[in-house]
């Protein structure tokens, strides 16, 4: 298909090498310094903001680089997984509106952005790595 | 809808990768194809069939379940 707004394929590894450092700082800054933007203080704010932004990024770049052949089949694989994926993270916000209350709410609905590219991330490889397996008669 | 890939493959002895190289898809593609997990486009089928030099009625078939 050529008319997904796909990007080339080594983005992916760009990707991981974008999301991860940016995802252990935005983990560091919730779980150690308790980080919220209640007040604008410059240096904690540019820690966020790459953190925020870099995470993203990386996610959208893992997400949605081409594969080396992409085609009906494959697409028809990341639609199956942006389904499920969205599920799941609705069905996750349903779940920590009912259990999660206070500011560790405003934590996991942050959490819960990243949450819906990651899942499709996870649920796309699945099944690419599930059909590549088969074994061939 | 059934199909019988594999048996046409086994005839003219090629590998779903080299099915798969000879009509621009992935490996991926054909194994779905073949374990009916996946109905191609009349495009792709086409591309199969003409790989095996027949008919695209000569390798997909449709069944009962098709038609409900």
């Amino acid at each position: 298909m050529k008319n997904l707004w796909l990007l080339p394929t080594w983005c992916r590894k760009a990707g991981w090498a974008v999301f991860t450092p940016c995802a252990i700082l935005g983990l560091y800054l919730i779980f150690v310094e308790y980080y919220t933007p209640l007040e604008f203080e410059f240096y904690p704010a540019l820690k966020a903001n790459i953190a925020i932004i870099g995470t993203l990024i990386g996610l959208y770049m893992v997400a949605f680089s081409k594969e080396k052949i992409e085609d009906e089949f494959i697409n028809s694989l990341r639609m199956d997984a942006m389904i499920k994926a969205i599920i799941l993270n609705c069905v996750i916000i349903v779940l920590a509106s009912l259990i999660i209350y206070g500011g560790w709410y405003i934590y996991t609905l942050s959490i819960t952005q990243y949450f819906v590219l990651l899942a499709y991330i996870i649920i796309f490889r699945y099944n690419i790595h599930k059909y590549s397996c088969r074994n061939e008669e | 809808m059934k199909n019988n890939i594999r048996v046409e493959r086994a005839i003219v002895r090629i590998s779903q990768q080299q099915l798969a190289d000879a009509v621009g898809v992935s490996r991926q593609t054909i194994n779905a194809i073949e374990s009916g997990k996946f109905v191609p486009s009349t495009l792709l089928a086409l591309k199969i069939a003409s790989v095996f030099k027949k008919s695209t009625d000569d390798i997909f078939q449709l069944e009962e379940s098709d038609w409900q």
